[in-house]
């Protein structure tokens, strides 16, 4: 969103607060914005939300430090953003370590949900890899988009050559996103990205209807940040 | 005869701050009044005295109707909540007559207003009285409700109807109270469930429970939950607690399901490779498909009346609000502002789309007016907020806020965003809740 835009959505009275408060502020501090830090920042901590299930106390204390950074930032203190904001990095990352440590944890949730319940089909076993060794590796996106860089592209020229050695395997694609955003732009979005990955295979000489794909949308992390923005491979 | 007091609640008064031009936050004990530049809703003060109870001691389901009470109306966004730690005197030292009450202690303690109430238990009954005293008059006033007995189970149902029926008398129209909340929340094995609570922040409880993820709540015509749920390994939608019935299991997703007046469900379908919105009937077969472009389109919301459609598309580009009629005609983007709006809802009033808009780094609650496109901030400098869902009756909001850290939380909010408060501390990493309409 363009400084305009934003400002534009900042109406009456608040435009004019914001602007006095601005001026008071900007004086004494450092003039540049650590939009970059902040941003790091809070892909971190959004990154490590899985932490809040084993790590409650660890990962709000990150969401408090980047809340306190974006304080700052909001009221021109740019030192102290960027201080908390590389605090709050650090404690997102701290939070997911003492998650991982814990995890499983039994702390008392009240929304916790049974588990006896697997569905119809029961726990499937899912492998991304052949008999004969062969990964397909995931592939990565660029925040809110599904272009395939050039990256991607030569993992996938990999995939596509051993596909068209074996017509029997079949896989599934599966498309990912960070939890920035909402849930349903997410589960449009992964779509996309498993759609870009099977159109490129099709290209490459694949079968169509050897690749299937499904979107996750942001429900099934992948370690946070840029390694949720993924497309997965299922061999079917 | 009853008089309804046709009260200074919605009036708008010039705060003397405004001229400063200066928006600042004042907090109250009891709830948090966002001060804006060009006035301030009146809160009536409502004095909530404890419950006098009698008979036997009363079950857990029968206690506590003096607390339920002050937290409805002080969640409700009319009042100022006067409870015993507001005044010196002793409540209850006094009945619950005309006769029997100080009327100057509760002049003196600033209550217009007074509620009173008792409960005896016998033999697994309650007999309720609860009412309503005008501080000024010095008199009952008369309600939609009345004193009766009924099974202590069901003590809370009545609070709320009573609570309902105070509210009427004040604004109109009745309270939200017993109506609830459907979203989604992640549980500890990491996948994510549908849960429902009251719209007192009570009564939380499971419409799935399952082994996978399962997201997007609605209600459906017929009052129960839709979702969409990977229970058969593919994003399909569901009616009715434990995956009772699907509705659509196509190729690709089905998710952001709208029931509509008429009983058709708007939806998403992404069988054609992108998101589309089509229009299925109850049963989930296809009337119409009203999109067809380049880009994706998504998270449909009906005008009242059933004649139109908003939903999102970024078919120019980032997520904008659409609109178009429902017969899927004059489609056109509605949002020109901002560069990624998604989630609307439109207000059963009509007037307004209530939407989720990114403003810098985070997510702010928006409304835009169908017809001129007329935009309100409703959220702003309180951590991120996202997805609006309205009331019933279009006078309260619930979104989500990470306002106070430690994850989403349900917030409610008056539709005009001057009262927010917290709905429920209880359950925080929330999403996407839906309003019970």
């Amino acid at each position: 969103m363009t400084k305009a835009s934003q400002h534009n959505f900042v109406r009456g009275g608040l435009t004019l607060a914001l602007i006095v408060a601005s001026t008071l502020t900007f004086g004494a501090c450092n003039r540049r914005a650590p939009t970059d830090a902040l941003d790091a920042a809070q892909n971190a901590v959004y990154g490590a939300i899985r932490a809040r299930g084993c790590a409650d106390a660890e990962y709000a204390e990150a969401e408090r430090l980047l809340a306190a950074a974006q304080a700052a930032m909001d009221a021109g203190e740019y030192d102290d953003a960027r201080d908390l904001a590389e605090q709050a990095q650090v404690q997102a990352a701290h939070a997911e370590r003492v998650h991982l440590q814990n995890f499983p944890c039994d702390e008392v949730d009240p929304l916790a949900g049974a588990t006896d319940d697997q569905g119809p089909n029961g726990p499937q076993e899912r492998t991304s890899s052949l008999a004969s060794g062969y990964e397909f590796t995931t592939v990565y996106f660029e925040f809110d988009s599904w272009t395939l860089n050039a990256e991607a592209q030569s993992v996938l020229e990999s995939h596509a050559r051993v596909l068209q050695s074996d017509p029997d395997v079949r896989i599934r694609v599966s498309g990912h996103c960070s939890e920035e955003g909402t849930p349903a732009y997410n589960l449009a979005l992964g779509e996309r990205r498993a759609r870009a990955v099977k159109q490129y295979l099709v290209r490459m000489g694949v079968g169509s209807d050897r690749i299937g794909v499904i979107s996750f949308g942001e429900e099934v992390p992948g370690g946070g940040g840029p390694s949720d923005r993924r497309a997965e491979f299922e061999v079917r | 005869m009853r008089t309804r007091a046709t009260i200074a609640i919605l009036a708008a008064v010039l705060v003397a701050a405004s001229f400063a031009g200066i928006a600042s936050a004042q907090e109250s004990d009891q709830v948090e009044i966002v001060v804006r530049p060009f006035g301030e809703r009146m809160l009536v003060p409502l004095a909530v005295p404890d419950t006098g109870y009698s008979g036997e001691s009363a079950p857990s389901s029968a206690a506590g109707a003096d607390e339920l009470m002050r937290r409805c109306f002080m969640l409700a966004g009319f009042f100022r909540v006067l409870g015993p730690d507001t005044y010196f005197f002793d409540a209850n030292a006094e009945g619950i007559s005309q006769q029997s009450i100080n009327w100057e202690n509760w002049f003196n303690a600033g209550a217009e207003s007074l509620i009173k109430s008792a409960v005896r238990i016998e033999g697994g009954q309650a007999s309720l009285d609860f009412r309503l005293y005008d501080v000024s008059r010095e008199a009952q006033v008369e309600i939609d409700w009345e004193a009766k007995t009924v099974d202590a189970g069901v003590v809370r149902s009545e609070v709320y109807d009573f609570v309902n029926a105070v509210i009427e008398h004040f604004t109109g129209s009745r309270g939200f109270f017993g109506s609830r909340v459907a979203f989604a929340a992640r549980d500890r094995n990491g996948n994510k469930q549908i849960y429902t609570i009251g719209l007192d922040g009570s009564g939380l409880s499971s419409v799935t429970n399952n082994n996978t993820i399962n997201l997007l709540p609605a209600w459906s015509a017929g009052g129960q939950v839709m979702y969409t749920s990977y229970y058969n390994d593919n994003p399909d939608l569901y009616v009715g607690a434990n995956n009772a019935r699907v509705i659509s299991a196509r190729p690709g997703f089905s998710m952001g399901a709208a029931a509509g007046p008429g009983g058709e469900i708007a939806v998403s379908l992404s069988q054609d490779g992108q998101a589309e919105i089509y229009i299925l009937d109850s049963s989930g077969n296809v009337l119409r498909r009203c999109t067809n472009d380049s880009g994706e389109d998504f998270a449909p919301t009906w005008s009242p009346d059933g004649s139109q459609i908003a939903f999102v598309s970024d078919r120019s580009g980032g997520p904008q609000i659409y609109l178009m009629n429902s017969d899927c005609s004059n489609q056109r983007r509605l949002t020109f502002r901002g560069n990624w709006n998604t989630s609307p809802d439109w207000s059963p009033r009509g007037d307004v789309i209530a939407f989720t808009g990114r403003s810098g780094r985070r997510f702010d609650i928006f409304t835009v007016a169908p017809e001129s496109g007329y935009m309100e901030r409703l959220t702003q400098d309180q951590g991120s907020n996202a997805d609006p869902t309205w009331s019933p009756d279009g006078r309260h909001l619930v979104f989500t806020s990470t306002r106070g850290g430690g994850g989403a939380r349900l917030y409610i909010s008056t539709a005009d965003g001057q009262i927010q408060q917290l709905l429920s501390d209880r359950v925080s990493g929330v999403e996407t809740p839906a309003w019970q309409r």
